[in-house]
């Protein structure tokens, strides 16, 4: 991880409720890859908001990165303007842990938008892997104008025995070499014991490697320091920040939940 | 008062060697890993000291449900830690290496837990050559009440670790523990553990207990800190809610020997660095060197009961 300065270049609208900062980077970033993310600190000398705001990559090529933030009219601070300096802690985690011979991947985003997710997006195409991106809950809201027409979108279609269904879902499960989860911050380790047990469900067992959760709970420093989102696995306590944010979920000891 | 002359500090233990901390500032434990973390952010040559995340002697491994949590408050935060530990051996044979090398003295911070748990792992620390100190952490649920059992977790430590000890208070009780802990043979305190608090988790729908982090911590410790002077004799190290220059002056000018500095470090780790170079530059005379008579402040003895 290092402490870098970033440039705001151009500030676009990207839905109701976010807005993409495209930023010049330093060129010892230049290696990012999916899973990767930024903090930086509020820009503000109260220290209230006092938690670091966290960015994911959407884009990334050479010395510039697309990131997707919240509308100002969601935060308290003023909106970002352009030639503005910025200080990036990152990159934070661990890129996603891709097989080699990745053919299919399915991405599901629950109750948050598939931030985590876009940068895989580009990179799993630039494979020529199949995409199938699911939208559960608010994640339906996205806006998917600035989506690769390549991924095949499928929005939750919620069922009275199954409030995570979508169409097609077992073929889609069938399909898939490797998933990966996004889910809203609030009672994540609860959503993800969940999810293991409904992949347990329709596959009859998860293999290991193959369903993965991107643990994001609030990152009060993004280095391993503050031991605020550690995580117990079967390989030993894992910080989510420093570790993850993707850990394979039939190693997470989530049973209990 | 600290003045830049009597700077340079040092927490003398008399059978064995002194913690001499050259430079004002450390990071508090529970905020810098296991002194890994900010590697090529910040120097940790700029601070006195590094100071260990907590450290228990077994192995343990957190429920699910004993999960860490953030909750943010204004102007800060609530952190309910997680409760899995890797155990004493393990750290040790994860980090032993980098300790050595290591430009500063270690401080390895202990929590003490168990009576039992802390004899054994504080014998083990002692033959540590990477460890020059010992901080132990008394438990936060500690009150005036629990002398009997601070005295006993400090004398179990001080019986089997004959380099300098530090005790770190928790903040309510600090007061009535302090000369209980100098007593049982702590050669120094820290003050304090941050304050805890609890919030309501709209997540799980049930109340979180934890650490509180943030500037307004140090309204709280500043006091604290004066009042000890009064009351015990032992070099007295700052902890809680520094945020600037200004907060490390208040805490040295009433007094600290040194100034441990907590959630700054993970929210803008490089204003840390600036921050200790603008106090070094104010503090620390550098010609000092730990030996030097004229620039020691010589914090004293203690004897261990």
């Amino acid at each position: 991880m290092q402490q870098t300065m970033a440039f705001v270049e151009r500030v676009r609208r990207s839905g109701a409720h976010y807005q993409q900062l495209s930023l010049a980077i330093s060129p010892s970033l230049k290696n990012i890859q999916p899973g990767h993310s930024f903090l930086t600190p509020p820009r503000n000398a109260s220290h209230d908001p006092y938690l670091l705001e966290r960015w994911w990559p959407i884009h990334c090529q050479e010395n510039q990165l697309v990131v997707e933030c919240p509308l100002p009219n969601d935060s308290p601070l003023r909106p970002y303007e352009p030639g503005e300096a910025l200080t990036l802690l990152g990159p934070v985690g661990q890129p996603l842990p891709f097989q080699r011979k990745l053919r299919h991947a399915l991405l599901i985003a629950e109750d948050c938008p598939p931030h985590p997710l876009r940068l895989a997006i580009d990179r799993l195409l630039a494979r020529k892997a199949s995409i199938t991106l699911v939208l559960l809950g608010t994640a339906a809201h996205y806006d998917l104008r600035s989506l690769d027409p390549r991924v095949e979108v499928s929005l939750g279609a919620p069922r009275e025995d199954d409030p995570r269904h979508w169409p097609e879902q077992v073929l889609s499960i069938g399909w898939a070499d490797q998933v990966f989860i996004t889910t809203a911050a609030e009672g994540q380790r609860a959503r993800f014991a969940i999810w293991l047990r409904r992949f347990g469900e329709l596959r009859n067992g998860v293999p290991a490697k193959y369903l993965w959760g991107l643990f994001t709970p609030t990152w009060p420093c993004g280095a391993g320091a503050c031991g605020a989102c550690e995580i117990t696995t079967a390989d030993g306590i894992k910080s989510s920040c420093r570790q993850g944010p993707a850990l394979d979920l039939t190693r997470c000891g989530l049973e209990e939940l | 008062m600290q003045t830049r002359e009597s700077f340079a500090a040092a927490i003398t233990q008399s059978s064995k060697r002194e913690m001499p901390f050259l430079r004002p500032l450390l990071p508090a434990a529970g905020c810098f890993g296991y002194g890994e973390v900010y590697e090529g952010i910040i120097d940790v040559s700029l601070f006195g000291a590094v100071v260990t995340r907590p450290i228990t002697y077994r192995r343990r491994t957190a429920t699910p449900r004993e999960g860490a949590t953030v909750l943010p408050l204004p102007a800060g935060c609530l952190i309910a830690h997680s409760q899995s530990h890797p155990g004493l051996s393990s750290v040790l044979s994860q980090h032993r290496t980098r300790w050595q090398a290591l430009p500063v003295p270690l401080i390895c911070h202990l929590s003490a837990t168990d009576l039992e748990e802390t004899r054994k792992a504080a014998r083990r620390l002692d033959a540590e050559t990477a460890v020059a100190a010992l901080e132990l952490g008394l438990p936060h649920a500690f009150q005036g009440e629990d002398r009997t059992r601070a005295q006993s977790l400090v004398s179990a430590a001080r019986r089997r670790f004959e380099k300098p000890l530090l005790v770190r208070l928790p903040l309510q009780g600090a007061l009535d523990l302090a000369p209980v802990c100098v007593q049982a043979g702590a050669d120094a305190l820290v003050a304090t553990a941050p304050p805890q608090g609890a919030l309501h988790d709209p997540a799980y729908g049930h109340r979180i207990h934890g650490n509180l982090y943030g500037p307004w911590v140090k309204a709280q410790v500043l006091p604290l800190v004066e009042e000890l002077q009064g009351r015990v004799h032992v070099p007295i190290v700052a902890c809680g809610g520094v945020h600037s220059q200004n907060d490390v002056r208040e805490y040295l000018a009433a007094g600290a020997v040194a100034v441990q500095i907590d959630g700054l470090l993970w929210r803008d780790p490089a204003a840390v660095a600036s921050l200790a170079e603008a106090i070094n530059a104010e503090w620390v005379d550098p010609a000092a060197t730990v030996v030097s008579a004229t620039h020691t402040r010589d914090m004293g003895e203690t004897t261990p009961s």
